[in-house]
């Protein structure tokens, strides 16, 4: 049993905080007036026909003597029903009014949060429609139980079914603030009011957040224009924007800006979402809570440019947003759905899935509410965006001539050893000093001591033997460790090796050393320098065709720039097991660069993230065997700062050279800067010309006509390496009172700028750079 | 043909299915054992006379504790451990059968495979078992044993045998889903393969050279109780 009490209470304050809390801007205010506008258009409200479907948005800041005010004229004429229904907060019947279904929600609070939040002065709305005049409104300070109070304005009786004499005297009188006279409205908008005999205008006067007042019109109409809360009243009512009586968008209406596709990849891309989902869990939700609704679909559009790095026109539109029937409620970003994920910056869309209402449509529309539907249906719009990234990625990828990467890479090889020149081997530019100690006193580096004449070639042989998977590739210079001494015992740098191998039935070497197994058994390798005469140890090598792979652990927590070893058990085809069989090895997360590994199975944590990584042998589809099982490797942040590898810095080349985290060849990536280095780079001590990134593969072009212009652009890359390696060193050897990390985000600022304002720039400058003249 | 005492035991650990939710970590009593068979099967576990207002904590006593040679009780079987009195948790053995007792669809069928996948997991991501795959001749010494099987001297000797023949149960128990599934391996809705069959038989490879090599040690610990 129990006694109620006669009413619900409702702590007054906290709960106009509570309702209109969320609105915090005036473009997200004014796109709630829009949505307002185009829900009392409808039929079951003002009934506006097509061809009166307008409105204007006024913005008047010119008046000195009087308070700057944002106001939205529509034709539709609010009655006393509706500023009554106005009048009343968190009301839900307040859209759906006289009406069975669902309509986009307006909440009832949406443009009435904004009059009441961010306004200084009083805001109103007046409707005249049936030759009477009804007007409600707000006053008082802003953010007051006192001003969420509404109220007949200015009183009952001047603001309560008022006979009026004319609209066009209405408007006029309602104009007036604005500096406008009836004549200085669109056209369209002031037909539509004067053959309708209605309007409405809902206003706020000193708008907060603008400086000294002024309201910076331009871009307030930008940011309207595209809030997804927007686009539903810009697609189906024509609004205009004035600022002091003067047309703005040259007198048209707003128009949802057209952002161009992708090249060959124009779209839209229009996937229906199928009706059960799997979550990852494995259980299976419904889209159409089981054939009652409407199946939903995806669709997915893309951008010719770098969304996320167009800050102001397209960062704000790279999304997925989420559309009922009737209304959007909310967005995320595309990196929420497909994190680093290459070519995804390119993609963005719409999920249209009439189930998603009413439970997940949270408050004030931002985002979808979190739950099993969502989740799915996000998991399938991920899927979708990575073949379409993938897609992009690949024509974003330079083809690059092979002949000129060959004679660039010499080019690289020689540029790299010249610069040794100014750098000492534990990667500084000047000897080590004693405290207080004046560079200038002290003398230059000895230059490196190499040797010349090849005597004898170090091999780092395998104990027994050098196992591999049939299938598996390797490059032997790298696994081997092999190195040119001179008789002195001084490397010879840059000495070609030759490559033998005792039975090619079984391995094959080619020039570059890559050993090729062809069939299981037993062969023994060897390298060879100076026409034959230097012969290395030979080394023996087993080819097994694996039948099983078991890889442990299988949960790695990795710390950013931290390695571990992945323990890959093989069994091969005549039940011998073995764990050190070197084997390929790859990982499923769309950012390559998460983790390197080698083929030895040790793996280094290179960019924060999570992937599933596994080893194996020869092509899956073809008989190749890979661990049935993989392994989970977690990127997360260490305490411990990575440390530099020791020797010189190296320069190495992009789409030639070998990446001693995973002993392949690094390719170029488009997304980062051309002087490129990763965590697990600076572990091993190297730098990357990356001849993917827009102004190398520019450069690159230009070679065959202008080799001019690529070798400036390759040596200042050269010097711009070094300099950084200067850098570097000062910022980082000063002792305990610099910080660790200083260097390391001082250069991923740097390298942040590089790839969002230098690949910018360099797009706008590349005419210029081909063509000289003006400047763009 | 089931017997009645099977169709009992199979009633007992669709409950103790029910009371854990498939999670072998989760402990529930022997009363709320008894209500969610007593709910399942009023008459089987019901008061004699009051089957339907009543449940029979004798009877579930009856099924839980041995009653001597021949007749061991779900407790004696493996299927169940006791956490404390009157305490107790599904293993990994009692959820196999329990998930075969039960016919609840394939989302718990899944949700039950994870549990082994991550039972398997435990396993071979130890770091005893990884340095075993690269030399058998690891571990040498019985410390590295006990911490794969979570043993030391001083651990009472009924949770050595237990610890150790959870594991035992623990890999019997996949090996039989496996088997009795007809399959080589457990995997998801999406593909992903969860279980593999070599790898619990090289897991149990592994739990057999252990046992093997520290025999005496288990004896000792075990006061001379482990075979």
């Amino acid at each position: 049993m129990i006694e109620r009490d006669d009413a619900i209470r409702f702590h007054e304050q906290g709960t106009l905080d509570a309702v209109t809390r969320w609105i915090s801007s005036h473009d997200e205010g004014i796109a709630e007036w829009l949505k307002n506008v185009r829900r009392a258009y409808q039929a079951d409200r003002a009934g506006v026909a097509d061809g009166d479907r307008s409105a204007v948005l006024l913005l008047n800041d010119a008046d000195p003597a009087g308070p700057a005010r944002i106001g939205l004229l529509d034709v539709g004429g609010a009655t006393l029903e509706d500023v009554t229904a106005w009048s009343t907060w968190q009301d839900p019947e307040a859209s759906s009014r006289s009406r069975g279904t669902t309509e986009e929600q307006t909440q009832g609070n949406g443009g009435k949060a904004y009059m009441y939040r961010l306004f200084k002065g009083s805001a109103r709305i007046v409707g005249v429609r049936d030759g009477k005049r009804n007007s409600k409104g707000f006053e008082g300070k802003a953010g007051t139980v006192e001003r969420g109070t509404p109220g007949f304005v200015p009183d009952a009786a001047s603001g309560r079914e008022v006979p009026i004499a004319s609209v066009e005297v209405e408007l006029r009188i309602a104009l007036e603030p604005y500096g406008m006279d009836p004549e200085d409205l669109p056209r369209r908008v002031r037909k539509s009011i004067l053959s309708r005999g209605a309007f409405t205008l809902v206003e706020g006067t000193e708008p907060l957040d603008f400086f000294r007042g002024q309201i910076d019109a331009e871009e307030l109409i930008r940011r309207t224009a595209r809030h997804e809360q927007s686009t539903l009243a810009l697609q189906q009512v024509q609004i205009y924007a004035m600022h002091n009586g003067v047309p703005l968008e040259g007198g048209k209406p707003l128009l949802l800006p057209e952002i161009p596709p992708y090249p060959e990849l124009e779209g839209p891309f229009v996937y229906q979402i199928p009706e059960e989902l799997p979550l990852d869990d494995g259980q299976v939700v419904t889209t159409t809570e089981n054939g009652a609704r409407p199946k939903g679909r995806l669709v997915l559009l893309t951008s010719r440019e770098h969304m996320p790095l167009a800050y102001k026109n397209l960062r704000p539109r790279w999304k997925m947003s989420y559309r009922t029937n009737h209304q959007m409620i909310g967005s995320k970003p595309i990196s929420d759905l497909v994190p680093n994920m290459p070519g995804a910056a390119f993609v963005y869309g719409t999920i249209e899935l009439p189930t998603l209402e009413p439970g997940y449509v949270d408050h004030g529309r931002r985002r979808p509410k979190d739950g099993p539907l969502v989740e799915a249906v996000d998991l399938f719009a991920s899927e979708k965006i990575k073949e379409l990234a993938r897609g992009v990625s690949q024509r974003r990828s330079e083809n690059l001539d092979e002949r000129s990467l060959d004679e660039v890479h010499e080019e690289n090889s020689r540029l790299n050893e010249f610069k040794n020149r100014f750098l000492t081997e534990d990667g500084s530019g000047e000897a080590p000093t004693g405290e207080g100690g004046d560079p200038e006193d002290d003398p230059p580096p000895p230059p490196p001591d190499y040797g010349s004449e090849a005597d004898s070639i170090e091999l780092t042989v395998p104990d027994p033997v050098l196992r591999v998977g049939l299938g598996v590739d390797l490059h032997l210079k790298r696994i081997l460790a092999a190195t040119v001494k001179d008789p002195a015992g001084r490397t010879v740098p840059a000495c070609e090796l030759e490559w033998h191998s005792a039975d090619p039935g079984v391995a094959t070497v080619d020039s570059t050393g890559l050993l090729v197994p062809t069939a299981a058994g037993r062969t023994e390798v060897w390298a060879t320098a100076s026409g034959g005469e230097v012969e290395s140890p030979r080394v023996p090598v087993e080819v097994w065709t694996v039948d099983h792979v078991l890889l442990t652990p299988r949960e790695i927590d990795l710390p950013l720039g931290r390695r571990q070893q992945i323990v890959a058990e093989v069994t091969n085809d005549q039940g011998e097991r073995a764990t050190d069989v070197y084997l390929s090895w790859s990982h499923d997360a769309e950012d390559p660069m998460i983790v390197r590994i080698r083929p030895s199975g040790w793996v280094v944590g290179n960019r924060l993230g999570s992937t599933l990584v596994t080893a194996g042998a020869g092509d899956p589809d073809a008989g190749g065997v890979w661990a049935r099982i993989p392994v989970e490797v977690s990127v997360v942040r260490g305490e411990e700062e990575p440390e530099r590898g020791s020797g010189f810095p190296r320069l190495l080349l992009t789409g030639r050279d070998l990446d001693p985290a995973t002993d392949a060849i690094r390719e170029g990536d488009p997304d980062q800067p051309s002087l490129w280095q990763e965590v697990s780079d600076f572990e091993h001590n190297v730098w990357w010309l990356n001849l993917q990134s827009a102004e190398a593969s520019f450069a690159f072009r230009q070679r065959a006509e202008d080799a001019t212009l690529w070798r400036h652009f390759h040596v200042q890359k050269v010097m711009d390496m070094v300099t950084q390696v200067l850098m570097q060193d000062e910022f980082t050897r000063k002792g305990d009172d610099e910080r660790q990390g200083y260097w390391a985000e001082h250069k991923l600022a740097f390298d942040r700028h590089q790839v969002h304002t230098v690949q910018q720039m360099w797009s706008a400058l590349q005419d210029y750079v081909v063509a000289g003249g003006e400047l763009p | 043909m089931a017997t009645k005492k099977t169709d009992l035991r199979q009633q007992l650990l669709r409950a103790a299915l029910a009371c854990s939710e498939g999670d072998l970590r989760k402990t529930f009593s022997s009363e709320e054992l008894l209500v969610a068979a007593w709910a399942d099967d009023r008459t089987s576990w019901g008061l004699r006379g009051y089957e339907r207002e009543y449940p029979d904590s004798n009877r579930i006593h009856r099924e839980l504790d041995s009653r001597g040679k021949g007749n061991q009780g779900i407790v004696g079987l493996g299927l169940l451990e006791r956490v404390r009195p009157r305490t107790y948790r599904l293993t990994p053995k009692g959820l196999a059968e329990a998930v075969d007792a039960s016919s609840e669809d394939s989302g718990a069928r899944e949700k039950t495979d994870r549990v082994f996948e991550n039972e398997i997991k435990r396993i071979v991501g130890h770091p005893a078992f990884v340095a075993w795959l690269k030399d058998p001749a690891n571990p040498k010494s019985f410390r590295d044993a006990g911490h794969f099987w979570g043993v030391a001297p001083g651990t009472p000797a009924r949770v050595v045998r237990q610890r150790v023949t959870g594991v035992d149960e623990t890999l019997e128990a996949t090996r039989k889903l496996l088997v009795e599934r007809g399959v080589e391996q457990l995997g998801d809705q999406h593909g992903r393969i969860l279980v593999d069959l070599r790898d619990v038989e090289r897991a149990r490879e592994f739990q057999r050279a252990l046992k093997e090599r520290f025999g005496d040690d288990l004896r000792i610990l075990t006061r001379g109780e482990f075979p």
